[in-house]
């Protein structure tokens, strides 16, 4: 049985293993959507029969995949899914279902199984860092180790069958977890978004629910998933980001060399705010720690990064409430938020 | 969830919400506070009358014969062969439930509705087959191609230490065929 309480207190992959580009891609990350061939998808099954499906799908993958534990989801409590979103584990879709669920967690958090999401199984592997070949490399073997023993649902010229049509053919979403506060500033980012919509590649916002991106990180992904290869489309994503990165370091120096002081006002005034505030609102910190990770990118503050990358995980509601059940209150939230941020940082 | 912090003072919660038209007529949206507002001289009123005039001036066009699928905030052009009450003899879905929800029922309505469903993928992937994995393919081959593709990349892109582990780990793949070879 998985306790979410050191789950939760174990950093995230790319906190401890820093990987290429880290200072503007947190993370990569590759998932393949499968379904089996002799059973209807989700929504066309009673809860009977998905539960039936869960317990087929837990004894099989089970069997398999022995490296990874087991956790229900069904009648988890909203702070545990809230923190399995929080850490990228599962989706906001998966934790917001009321339907019999389940997921497989690797033990150092590299890769996971969803159960009865919108498809039958979603693998999902992540690698620190710019590394989309990596993350591709590692979803496609927990798939081949799945494929010795269960029989997916495959179309010879459309490929592997989903619930939604948009997944079809690879399944494949490959993502890239971004950071891009210079980008932002110059304003040059929705002209970067548009050029990425011309490449079929999507653009959402990582934190709240607006394609905005509070503290400026987000996501870009595939939207195509038929008519290319895995291989093809990794390298799609890959030369887009790698060019978005390219774009984020110039507009850091152009920020450094036009803005200097009022940059460093602006970092300092977080690092003052995130080291000696007694309350501190989830969003306000999320903004506060993506200026300081500037600064820290910058050379003009020498906070780890870990360290605030650590934060941007465990200052989150969920990761709070089940450190301590009482801040479910607000008030008691923002005040150990604040603790955390304080102690993490007083280095 | 409460407001997000004014990007300019890094005090003041953004309440003031602006939205401008850039000589592309795309909406830029800026989320400042009122103070900084002030300072900058930025005028709600005149933007959103922006805004607005650019909406009336632009509104959403549907193709004809197209049916909105709003989940991919694309219009889809669907030829209409087959009637919209055809039901899969497996999960009992209809087309016109499909549409209604974005989601099929089960593997076999690729079969059942295949005609109509090629042209949502055309439309969707601006392809209509699959040109990746199979499930029947020789792991040790693909794994053997993906390697050779990642360590290409990494030689481009001169990460000479990633590249060494993954020329490691083709010759680790190889060896036990270099080892039948020696023996015959």
């Amino acid at each position: 049985m998985i306790d979410i309480g050191d789950l939760c207190r174990q950093p995230m992959l790319w906190c401890h293993e820093g990987g290429p580009d880290s200072s503007v891609v947190l993370c990569s990350r590759a998932r393949l959507a499968r379904n089996l061939a002799d059973t209807a998808f989700k929504r066309r099954l009673d809860v009977a029969a998905q539960e039936d499906l869960l317990k087929r799908l837990e004894t099989t993958l089970g069997l398999i995949f022995t490296d990874h534990q087991l956790m229900h989801l069904t009648a988890a409590s909203g702070s545990l899914r809230e923190a399995l979103v929080e850490r990228h584990i599962i989706s906001l879709e998966l934790a917001r279902s009321e339907d019999p669920s389940a997921v497989f967690i690797e033990g150092h958090q590299r890769s996971a199984l969803m159960l009865n999401e919108e498809d039958h199984v979603r693998l999902q592997a992540f690698t620190p860092g710019c590394n989309l070949p990596g993350a591709l490399a590692a979803v496609v073997a927990l798939d081949q180790r799945s494929e010795q023993h269960v029989a997916w649902a495959f179309d010879d010229s459309l490929g592997y069958l989903t619930a939604c049509p948009s997944n079809a053919g690879t399944a494949l979403r490959l993502s890239a977890l971004v950071h891009l506060p210079a980008l932002a500033e110059s304003g040059e980012l929705k002209r970067a978004a548009r050029g990425l919509g011309q490449l079929h590649l999507a653009v959402r916002g990582l934190f709240g629910e607006s394609s905005t991106g509070i503290g400026h990180f987000y996501q870009v992904s595939n939207q195509r998933t038929l008519g290319q290869s895995e291989d093809a489309i990794c390298t799609r994503v890959e030369e887009a980001v790698q060019a978005l990165v390219g774009y984020e370091q110039e507009a850091r120096k152009a920020l450094l060399e036009h803005r200097r002081i009022r940059l460093e006002d602006r970092i300092q005034r977080a690092l003052a705010t995130l080291t000696h505030a007694r309350l501190l609102t989830e969003s306000e910190t999320i903004e506060l720690l993506s200026t300081l990770r500037l600064g820290i990118a910058l050379e003009l503050v020498d906070t780890p990064l870990a360290a605030v990358d650590r934060l941007l995980v465990r200052a989150q509601n969920g990761h709070l409430r089940i450190d301590d059940p009482r801040a479910v209150d607000q008030d008691y939230r923002h005040a150990l938020r604040a603790d955390l941020v304080r102690s993490t940082l007083d280095l | 969830m409460s407001a997000a912090i004014c990007p300019y003072c890094l005090v003041r919660p953004a309440t003031v919400h602006i939205s401008v038209v850039d000589q592309e007529n795309q909406v830029q949206a800026i989320h400042i506070c009122q103070n900084c507002a002030d300072q900058q001289q930025l005028e709600p009123t005149a933007a959103s009358d922006a805004l607005s005039t650019w909406i009336e001036e632009h509104p959403p066009q549907a193709a004809k014969g197209s049916t909105p699928f709003p989940s991919l905030h694309i219009n889809l052009q669907v030829s209409h062969r087959g009637s919209e009450g055809e039901r899969c003899p497996h999960c009992g879905i209809t087309w016109k439930e499909f549409m209604a929800k974005q989601r099929l029922g089960c593997a076999h309505d690729y079969e059942v509705f295949a005609d109509r469903l090629v042209d949502v993928l055309e439309q969707i992937h601006g392809a209509r087959r699959h040109e990746g994995r199979r499930p029947d393919q020789d792991p040790v081959e693909d794994e053997r191609h993906r390697l050779l593709t990642q360590l290409e990349h990494a030689v481009e892109r001169e990460h000479y230490e990633e590249a060494a582990q993954l020329r490691d780990r083709l010759q680790q793949l190889d060896a036990p065929n270099r080892q039948g070879e020696s023996e015959a």
